[in-house]
């Protein structure tokens, strides 16, 4: 397994989708940092809780969702793409290792990206408001970016297994499109709680503390880790059996 | 499909007659609705999957990580065959050709060094089966000598056991040692190279009164050894075609009436073509 991981890692050496890990966390703390600029009015009025939380949204509803399908997409369909498919089948490894290597390497890299940005943004609110941060809210919103790497990783599987069968990068574009799009259109407040998309953000200000001037708010994150839980459990264990069965035919 | 260990084998048929398929099946890749792979005197179930340790293999067209390295390719191969020795993929690299392009990103390479860098790496853990899959494809008439004349000297400086198909007919018979025909998914034949050779070859056929008495004056007057009856008062001989005259001019001065004298040439593709029931709807292809 050691040796998967590390190949997965070595295939992406020099690969532009390395610029998402860097430049996804560092955006919107880059635009949060130019508001910011030169605006100790803007800063004051601003609680550093508010600051912290608008990165968490972006992260949650925009950033996160995007990469990660992204990122699930190119890992599952560049083996069709540049036909190592056929190569990455034959070695002496069962499929459902292979699999696993590419899920260890997208759990690191989303691990990584969500400390990333909360790096990004501990480095924004030190400079801001250097004086108020303390090592509880260091410790509070480090374990709340580590658990929305966890809640965006529960979705990955079912983006594998989308990919799986469209086997086109633009598939998971699709994917990364559709789903912002029906979050931020068509989701109830009360599909909020259940909706495995918008489970992640509704879970991160829950336990952040609901905000009321946010639209986004519910009473228990249990539902939602339960629908996260099943929509990790059924694509994962589907992806095994049907990898091990799957034909690889030719130009696939 | 009965492959001997050390043998090159030639696995012939037109576009579409289900070599890659075939080769996909014993591969793995692929699995058989009815029937079974056997692979080194083992079958190949879904439970038991192949000896990947022991082939190599290109499928279609050696597929690479195009933001690596020849070497980084190589060393990803390395990794996950579990071999430990680095200096392999130096090695492979001088093997097959490519070790000024060792540090080249694989997008950069041509197409014939693709290939030939797919074929190093086929080989880069030592297998005992090569399974090569129209290694040729795509390659200029240069990059196609290459290619055979390294499938050539690998197979005998390793003397492992090689698999190749294609639907060239001349790839064929410059490499292999056996060819197996198949048409519309089925195996037609498997022939000893030599057999088909001689199958294939040239001769001077010659319908005479007396095949007995001409053979013994074709052995006794002109020495000649290569011959056959394949039939009554048929005599076809497969050495000194160019002497046909003189055949004939022998038998009738010693009474034996030369009815017909014609030098037949068959080739591969005539054999493949009657083979096949000359189904020519996809031709195959003679270079």
């Amino acid at each position: 397994m050691y040796q998967l991981l590390r190949s997965e890692l070595l295939k992406l050496k020099r690969s532009r989708y390395l610029w998402l890990l860097a430049l996804g966390p560092a955006l919107p703390v880059i635009i949060s940092m130019t508001i910011f600029f030169d605006s100790a009015e803007l800063i004051a009025s601003t609680p550093v809780e508010s600051l912290v939380r608008q990165n968490q949204i972006v992260m949650n509803v925009v950033v996160g969702q995007v990469v990660m399908a992204l990122l699930t997409g190119f890992v599952v369909t560049r083996e069709h793409r540049d036909q190592t498919i056929n190569m990455l089948y034959t070695y002496p490894f069962r499929r459902s290792d292979v699999y696993v290597g590419k899920l260890l390497l997208i759990l690191l890299f989303c691990i990584s990206f969500f400390l990333l940005s909360f790096l990004s943004v501990l480095v924004n609110v030190l400079i801001y408001y250097g004086d108020m941060v303390t090592l509880a809210f260091v410790r509070k919103h480090f374990i709340i970016y580590l658990l929305m790497a966890l809640m965006h990783y529960s979705l990955v599987p079912l983006v594998y297994t989308i990919c799986l069968f469209g086997k086109r990068m633009g598939t998971s574009l699709l994917i990364g499109g559709a789903l912002l799009i029906v979050t931020g259109l068509f989701i109830t407040e009360q599909q909020q709680a259940i909706y495995p998309w918008t489970v992640p953000l509704a879970t991160t200000i829950f336990l952040v503390g609901n905000d009321p001037h946010l639209p986004v708010h519910i009473e228990s994150a249990w539902p939602g880790v339960v629908s996260l839980a099943t929509v990790f459990t059924i694509p994962l264990l589907f992806n095994f059996v049907f990898l091990e069965k799957m034909d690889v035919h030719s130009g696939s | 499909m009965t492959i001997a260990r050390g043998e090159i084998y030639g696995f012939l048929g037109r576009n579409g007659a289900g070599k890659t398929t075939t080769l996909r099946l014993i591969l793995g890749l692929l699995h058989p609705t009815a029937g079974q792979v056997e692979l080194f005197g083992e079958p190949v179930t879904p439970a038991k999957r192949p000896p990947f340790e022991r082939i190599g293999s290109i499928i279609e067209f050696p597929g690479f990580y195009p933001n690596l390295t020849a070497a980084e390719n190589l060393d990803l191969h390395r990794r996950l065959m579990g071999l430990s020795r680095r200096d392999a993929i130096e090695e492979t690299l001088d093997k097959v050709g490519l070790l000024h392009a060792r540090n080249r990103q694989v997008k950069t390479l041509s197409l014939g060094m693709k290939q030939r860098l797919g074929i190093g790496r086929a080989l880069l853990h030592h297998p005992e089966l090569l399974i090569l899959d129209e290694p040729t494809n795509g390659l200029d008439p240069v990059g196609i000598k290459e290619v055979r004349q390294l499938i050539l000297d690998l197979a005998q400086r390793s003397k492992i056991t090689v698999l190749i198909s294609s639907h060239i007919l001349t790839e064929i018979e410059l490499l292999a040692t056996k060819v197996g025909f198949i048409h519309r998914g089925r195996l037609l034949e498997e022939v000893a190279y030599d057999d088909l050779l001689r199958k294939n070859r040239s001769y001077v056929e010659l319908r005479v009164s007396d095949d007995k008495r001409a053979s013994l004056l074709l052995e006794q007057r002109m020495d000649l050894q290569d011959y056959l009856i394949p039939e009554q008062g048929v005599l076809r001989l497969y050495e000194r075609l160019t002497e046909a005259s003189a055949v004939n001019r022998l038998l009738i001065e010693h009474g034996v009436d030369v009815q017909e004298l014609r030098v037949v040439r068959e080739t591969l593709e005539d054999y493949f073509v009657r083979l096949t029931g000359g189904d020519l709807d996809v031709p195959i292809v003679a270079e």
